[in-house]
């Protein structure tokens, strides 16, 4: 966990890559957080991370087809490492154990 | 607009382009325009192309930029905290030269300051009218380099109808200042014009009430001025009001205006139609009058119209149209345009109006002003290469860790940068302090807040960041060029190259210095000359009362008569013409006898009986009018020498008896007497022929009175109350004859001080230079003095050694700037009819000056090192 940190925009964007399988290039990935996320996001938010993870080892990369939509421009389409899997996995687990120790009462949920 | 034309924007692509890393571009550019697209089919074209500009402005991050130099800036900026703490410490450790620095540039950004502000000023005159490059002052101009800033009567009409390229023409005269305005039973004199209706048309000055089109159109108009309107009027809206003048002429109030600008030449408090004019002057014509020089003429030419072709062509307009009149007359008239922006610069003109500038004044303030910024400088490279070797090791250190030369230089010009910048604020506050005694130097009234105009601010910072690059960047050079380990090892020779410019700036600085003070002591040496030198009349003691607004000539005897009758009143004479103040100059007489080719310009007086004896005039031949003798009275002139002698008389004797005839009558008759000549004018001018005649009584404007009080206060309240009950409700106006006829000097008179004060801050400047220099050269020769001490030097052997090289530099100074002075002094004399030889004595006066102040500096600082105890000098490692 330490050394390779994945700050929690970045979890999404990879969690978004992993669903989008071989869709997963810039505009859908921001289309499908968009819808999810249910905010505005901008090209540069999602290709920052993208770049940060690839430099992490938590993405490699290819370029795709073009489209005329793109003016001729190919896609890079992204996939996620065996890496990126175990650090997600890692994630999840943390999260879990703390989750199993808390009992959220709807007193508390309206705290939130 | 089809969906193919609907394109995202290119430029925030091509910054994208500039700014990203490439292998990203392909990419990225395609997901901008697939998102363009959707945000198209989603809203409007507008909400696309602004979303893609937002998108591309967020596209700027760190980690998807181009690895571009700027990343290394973040080092650039520790290096320059770092350079400049160094650069700091540096000045602190080196108090002594540190001082000398900032005072020396201190003085010259003051001086610079100073003198831009005065330039700028000078030069910004006349700049705010909008269609400025399109007008022109018509002027006349003669033959015999007579120039008049007023032509004849029709010149105007002529340009306006013959010429296509004129598209308009202004008339103007100047009102006489008996035209005066009584209000609250007080009289008040104001600056007036009468002008035609094109003024506001032609010049840009802004109304704030009433029409520009129509305001000078009816006679007995008055455009007034916003500070006028707050004197007589108590309401906001004034048009339509009445103004009375002269107790009789109504004027209608038909504008007002925004207070003339400083800067421009000309200067009203009242505008009069030029209607008014034709009124009041009922013989006035456009079309006639060819002898009547008397209006100001500006045109204003087309859009594009060749400027030099029209006054290529009105030069000759005179010969044109009055050639064989002119002929006649022997004199030749012609026309000259004078642009807009050259008129307040230009304007040697014996008739100009309106405040005037001194282009060779502009000139020599500034080259003073470029020399003293120049002296700055050198102090500065003298002192920062001299002590070059103190920063060798410093300089190998860095070199050995890899500074880069660039690097090197940078730091350098750093600590010139800084302290330049500390003596900008020291300047500042100098030049706060200064501005009322620089005011009173150069006769303005420059306010505190012309400091803060921008374009003050912004030439004065350009001068700050010039003087820091041209002190600074020659040392940096030289500091490092250092081989690092030569400098480690210490076997770093002062290369002789180096103190070979060293001498040569020094030599500059007292070639300098010693031009200015020789400068100096010849214009003062011309004043001097030209206050002692015997005038032929007595200035002294005099008392000139101005009776040209009296409105009753007739009372004027019955004045003169009650003036006599005071205790302390020796003389008194009514005349038109006092030294100073000339009478009618360029009156044509001839000798009776020889009418042609002998054409005298003589200066018409009129005089009376008093005038010799008040003005202590010495009459050399014949006699005096006497008021028995009423045949002279009728038809006697009293001359003077030159007019005897332009005559071709053989003596003063001579010409007793010869007659004088003139085309005016003025003056015409027989010669009675013969005055010594005397300087009517400034010692500037050659004295005139002077021609007068007893006609004081038709012509008579001044009340010359001679008094043998010294209680000045008493003698006025005498005589104003004498006034006061002679000629009712005029304004008394009265002058002391010297006070008024030094005017004239006052060229000078500035000249000397502005010369004074300046060669006066220079010698400063050298002098802390040459004295921080040879602090410096003390130092590093410490053990030489020691060595030779203790083999039995004396101290003053040692101050001699010292010394000699020091003074041979000051001396060959001097010796350059002597041809020179001696030159171009001789030339500035020749501008004086009357004028002083250069005084030998100036040229060894300030060779011994400016060498014994550069021996007495370098005296205080080698006597220290001298008197030194040997063993403290060699045991200094």
């Amino acid at each position: 966990m330490k050394k390779t940190k994945l700050g929690e925009f970045e979890e999404m964007v990879l969690l978004a890559v992993i669903v989008l399988k071989d869709d997963a290039y810039g505009v859908e990935i921001k289309k499908e957080l968009e819808s999810r996320l249910k905010e505005r996001l901008s090209v540069g938010s999602i290709q920052s991370a993208l770049k940060r993870m690839e430099e992490k080892g938590f993405l490699n990369s290819e370029f795709g087809e073009t489209t005329k939509k793109r003016g001729g421009k190919r896609k890079r389409i992204y996939t996620s490492t065996p890496h990126a899997h175990k650090v997600l996995k890692e994630i999840k687990e943390i999260r879990e154990g703390f989750w199993s120790n808390i009992q959220l009462t709807p007193v508390d949920l309206k705290t939130i | 607009m089809s969906k193919e034309q609907m394109t995202p924007p290119q430029w925030p692509i091509k910054i994208l382009r500039l700014l990203l890393k490439a292998d990203y571009l392909e990419e990225i550019e395609g997901d901008m325009e697939e998102v363009f697209q959707d945000n198209l089919e989603s809203g409007t074209y507008n909400r696309a192309k602004r979303l893609f500009v937002l998108d591309t402005l967020k596209l700027v991050r760190p980690n998807l930029l181009r690895n571009s130099k700027w990343i290394y800036r973040l080092n650039f900026i520790a290096m320059t905290i770092n350079n400049l703490k160094i650069a700091f410490r540096t000045l602190l450790k080196y108090k002594t030269h540190s001082a000398i620095n900032l005072v020396g540039l201190a003085i010259g950004l003051t001086i610079g300051g100073l003198i831009i502000l005065y330039v700028s000023d000078e030069l910004s005159f006349d700049k705010f009218h909008e269609k400025g490059n399109r007008i022109f002052k018509v002027t006349t101009f003669n033959d015999q380099g007579g120039k008049m800033e007023t032509n004849a009567w029709p010149v105007a009409h002529k340009l306006k109808t013959e010429f296509p390229e004129v598209e308009s023409v202004i008339y103007s005269r100047t009102a006489h200042r008996s035209l005066k305005l009584s209000h609250k039973d007080k009289e008040y004199d104001h600056k007036i014009h009468y002008v035609s209706k094109e003024f506001f048309n032609i010049f840009s000055f802004e109304l704030t009430q009433g029409n520009p089109k129509t305001a000078l159109l009816d006679p007995y108009s008055v455009v007034i001025t916003e500070s006028i309107k707050q004197i007589y009027f108590d309401e906001e809206n004034v048009i339509g009001k009445t103004m009375v003048f002269r107790d009789s002429l109504n004027f209608k109030v038909t504008g007002v205006i925004k207070e003339v600008p400083r800067t421009s030449h000309i200067q009203f408090d009242m505008l009069f139609s030029f209607a008014t004019y034709e009124k009041l002057t009922d013989w006035f014509s456009y079309t006639e009058g060819w002898g009547n020089f008397n209006v100001r003429n500006y045109v204003l030419l087309k859009e594009g119209a060749d400027a030099q072709a029209a006054e290529a062509r009105a030069v000759d307009l005179y010969v044109e149209s009055v050639g064989e009149w002119l002929e006649e007359m022997g004199i030749l008239m012609y026309v000259d345009f004078i642009p807009m922006e050259e008129i307040y610069l230009n304007s040697e003109t014996w008739n100009s109006f309106g405040p005037s500038g001194s282009e060779d004044q502009i000139k020599t303030v500034s080259l003073i002003g470029i020399f003293a910024i120049i002296l700055a400088c050198i102090n500065y490279i003298n002192l920062s290469t001299a002590r070059a070797s103190y920063r060798a090791k410093e300089v190998a250190i860095k070199k050995v860790n890899g500074s880069s030369r660039m690097a090197l230089i940078t730091q350098f010009l750093m600590e010139s940068y800084l302290l330049t910048f500390f003596a900008f604020i020291i300047a500042f506050v100098l030049m706060y302090m200064l501005l009322p005694f620089f005011n009173d130097l150069m006769g303005r009234s420059y306010l505190i807040s012309s400091f803060a105009a921008p374009k003050f601010l912004l030439s004065i910072i350009l001068l700050g960041v010039s003087i820091a690059f041209l002190s600074g960047y020659y040392p940096a050079l030289v500091i490092s060029a250092f081989k690092p380990l030569q400098a480690m090892r210490g076997t770093l020779n002062m290369n002789p190259k180096g103190l070979g410019l060293r001498k040569t700036l020094i030599i500059f600085q007292f070639f300098v210095s010693a031009g200015l003070l020789l400068a100096t002591f010849l214009v003062l040496s011309q004043l001097n000359f030209m206050r002692e030198q015997d005038l032929g009349f007595d200035k002294e003691q005099i008392l000139v009362v101005n009776a040209s607004n009296s409105k009753n000539p007739a009372s004027h005897g019955t004045y003169r008569t009650e003036l006599e009758r005071l205790t302390n009143v020796q003389s008194v004479s009514l005349t038109n013409a006092l030294p100073g103040r000339p009478g009618w100059q360029g009156q044509w007489a001839y000798p009776e006898e020889v009418l042609d080719d002998n054409r005298v310009d003589t200066e018409y007086m009129a005089i009376d009986e008093n005038y010799l004896k008040t003005l202590g005039l010495q009459l050399i031949a014949g006699r005096n009018f006497e008021r028995e003798r009423t045949s002279e009275l009728e038809d006697g002139l009293v001359v003077n020498e030159t007019l005897v002698r332009e005559m071709g008389w053989l003596s003063p004797e001579d010409a007793i008896g010869k007659k004088i005839v003139s085309p005016s009558q003025r003056p015409a008759g027989t010669v009675i007497g013969v005055v010594k000549d005397y300087h009517g004018l400034g010692l500037q001018d050659a004295i005139w022929s002077k021609a007068m005649d007893y006609a004081s009584d038709q012509y008579g404007r001044y009340f010359a009175v001679r008094f043998t009080t010294g209680d000045t206060y008493t003698l006025v309240k005498e005589v104003e109350e004498i006034w006061n009950s002679t000629f009712e409700n005029v304004g008394f106006e009265y002058f002391f004859l010297d006070d008024d006829f030094d005017r004239q000097y006052r060229e000078e008179d500035r000249l000397a001080s502005v010369l004074t004060l300046f060669a006066f801050i220079i010698l400063i400047i050298s002098g802390i230079g040459l004295f921080g220099l040879i602090s410096f050269v003390a130092l590093s020769k410490t053990k030489e003095v020691g060595i030779r001490k203790t083999l039995g030097a004396s101290v003053s052997s040692i101050v001699y050694l010292f010394s000699k090289e020091f003074i041979f530099l000051v001396v060959v100074g001097n010796i350059i700037a002597i041809p020179l002075v001696w030159h171009f002094g001789n030339r500035w004399l020749e501008n004086f009819a009357y004028h002083t030889e250069v005084q030998l004595l100036i040229f060894p006066a300030t060779v011994i000056l400016t060498v014994l102040i550069a021996f007495l500096t370098v005296c205080i600082q080698t006597i220290k090192t001298a008197k030194l105890n040997p063993v403290e000098a060699l045991r200094y490692e």
